[in-house]
């Protein structure tokens, strides 16, 4: 995988995971913002399947094994919509909550995913 | 009012609501993860280490059961969810001990090796929480009613 990728991705969603705990503090709701910042996280975990598809198109392969990589790659891309969600149900502040849990799930995926590549 | 008792959807509406929503999709992930990790371990290498790959698939039973009753209204699923995060809390302390005094009884890491260390210590801070919002959500419960 590319490191400045998986780098970048892993900030991404720490920022975003902390801009939905600001949302809880403050007692806001899910609103249009929090569905965006969700939309921009899953995009960024498309851009990461992408490239893990072309990777191992190209003929590269998990040091941790196939299987394990590719159910962590499909498991990134289900955590936000079900946390967005989830968190736009709850009509309270913990609705955010619900959704900064998602980016933090998704941060420990992309780190896990990293681990698997490396073996 | 402390007599009131409330109906089940009411009791669902509580327990599943606010911080409750939280902490059932963080327990959704963790069953989730345990029951994914549990399957492929026995799946793919069960002789290396049987005693950590049945008790990861324990703990991802516990988890499943926890994350259901958690989101289920009633008395019954109440009293599931407090015993599953019991029987978590003690697992999560008993095994992390145990793991750390006779390193060689657990050559692949569970979810509760190390007291969940390799989880960022979440397997044991979980538990607790549940406890303390199945604590907080119990019938009758004076601070929901008001």
């Amino acid at each position: 995988m590319v490191d400045t990728l998986a780098v970048t991705l892993i900030v991404g969603m720490l920022v975003l995971a902390g801009l939905s705990l600001v949302m809880t503090a403050l007692d806001r709701r899910v609103g249009r913002l929090l569905l965006a910042a969700a939309v921009l996280g899953e995009a960024g975990l498309l851009v990461q399947v992408v490239w893990a598809i072309v990777r191992l198109a190209g003929g590269a392969r998990p040091d941790g094994g196939m299987a394990i990589f590719i159910g962590y790659l499909a498991g990134s891309l289900v955590i936000l919509p079900i946390a967005a969600a989830w968190g736009l149900a709850e009509r309270t502040r913990w609705g955010p909550a619900v959704v900064a849990a998602g980016f933090l799930v998704s941060a420990v995926l992309i780190v896990r995913m990293q681990q698997v590549w490396h073996g | 009012m402390a007599e009131k008792t409330r109906t089940a959807a009411e009791d669902r509406a509580v327990r599943r609501s606010g911080p409750g929503r939280v902490l059932i999709a963080v327990y959704g992930v963790f069953a989730l993860a345990a029951g994914a990790r549990a399957g492929v371990q026995i799946g793919t290498k069960f002789h290396e280490a049987p005693v950590a790959y049945v008790l990861s698939a324990f703990a991802a039973v516990v988890y499943i059961v926890a994350t259901v009753t958690l989101a289920r209204s009633g008395r019954t699923s109440h009293r599931i969810a407090v015993t599953s995060c019991s029987i978590e809390l003690i697992g999560v302390i008993a095994i992390g001990t145990y793991s750390l005094t006779d390193k060689a009884a657990f050559p692949d890491a569970t979810v509760w090796s190390g007291y969940g260390s390799g989880y960022g210590y979440v397997p044991l801070v979980l538990p607790m929480l549940g406890l303390l919002w199945l604590w907080r959500t119990r019938r009758p419960a004076p601070a929901a009613d008001s």
